[in-house]
């Protein structure tokens, strides 16, 4: 029984690996997955031979898997801005310092910059169009003006983010995305276009690593 | 392995969940403190078990590890100096 439930756990775990690593590049995915096989087998290996109780080291596997989780996430999501350490060529012959390459995605980039400029172009329109629509008076249209400006701050912040810090760009730019689709939900337009730009934060990019030599 | 030394440590239990632990192990990696390879397969498959992944500590990580422990604002688990295996 013990054995069973340590197949059934270990197949928990696998397949939750495989999911939060699938369509990641394959030397990412194909090493995570075998670091868990291998952490699964000595894990069970060891209980067996100092004889745990049944069911302990099962409760003990799902619960390592499980506590991991948010880790795992993270783990995705910075594979998606592959941060690796490259000699840079200016480096690597004069200074030999290392750099920290920081990745561009193109599209996510371009969807960017048009969903932010389209947003700041309709709350603008739309807070200074002198109609009968505002019955808010002058301040309450600043203010308006000011909540719709927000995301798109956020989400122009969050893109010049991105370069240095892809997880903390990327959260940035879809909480802004998400906050105008809210308030501009009535175009459509933003909305699907939140969409496409919340899908490019979370499906790993064809990035080209580029090397900073400041 | 590395995840069993852990468990013993009873303020260190946390770093045991699967994500914790690979993803600290991919950073220190990335940062110069580790090198790591994979064994060889026939090793593994000799003892009919997957292949390991083998961990090494550079001289930058030992450098580092030294100057945490030095510096009392570390929590006691890094102060403290690992038993001999």
């Amino acid at each position: 029984m013990t054995v069973d439930a340590g197949s059934l756990a270990t197949k928990v775990v696998r397949s939750w690996v495989f999911l939060y690593t699938a369509g990641l590049p394959a030397d990412a995915r194909l090493e995570r997955r075998a670091e868990i096989d291998c952490d699964l087998w000595e894990h069970f290996s060891d209980a067996d031979r100092e004889g745990d109780a049944p069911g302990h080291a099962v409760r003990e596997a799902l619960g390592r898997s499980v506590r991991g989780v948010p880790a795992d996430l993270f783990w995705r999501l910075e594979q998606r801005g592959v941060r690796q350490r490259v000699p840079s060529v200016l480096g690597a012959t004069k200074q030999g310092r290392i750099v920290n390459a920081s990745v561009a995605h193109k599209g996510f980039i371009g969807v960017a910059l048009v969903f932010a400029a389209l947003s700041v172009t309709l709350v603008l329109s739309n807070a200074l169009a002198a109609d009968d629509a505002w019955v808010i008076g002058e301040y309450g249209r600043s203010v308006a003006v000011l909540i719709g400006i927000g995301p798109a701050v956020t989400i122009l912040g969050g893109l010049l983010a991105s370069f240095r810090a892809p997880i903390v760009g990327g959260i940035a730019v879809s909480v802004g995305a998400v906050a105008l689709a809210v308030l501009l939900s009535w175009t459509i337009v933003v909305p699907v276009l939140t969409l496409v730009l919340v899908s490019l934060c979370l499906v790993p990019a064809r990035q080209r690593p580029r090397t900073i030599t400041s | 392995m590395i995840a069993k030394r852990i468990k013993n440590r009873e303020e260190a239990r946390l770093l045991t969940a699967h994500g914790t632990l690979y993803r600290a192990l991919d950073r220190m990696r990335e940062m110069g403190l580790l090198e790591s390879r994979w064994e060889a397969a026939t090793s593994a498959a000799a003892e009919h078990r997957p292949r390991r992944r083998l961990y090494k500590v550079t001289g930058a990580g030992v450098e580092v590890l030294a100057t945490a422990r030095a510096r009392p604002s570390m929590p006691a688990i890094l102060r403290r100096k690992p038993a001999s295996p």
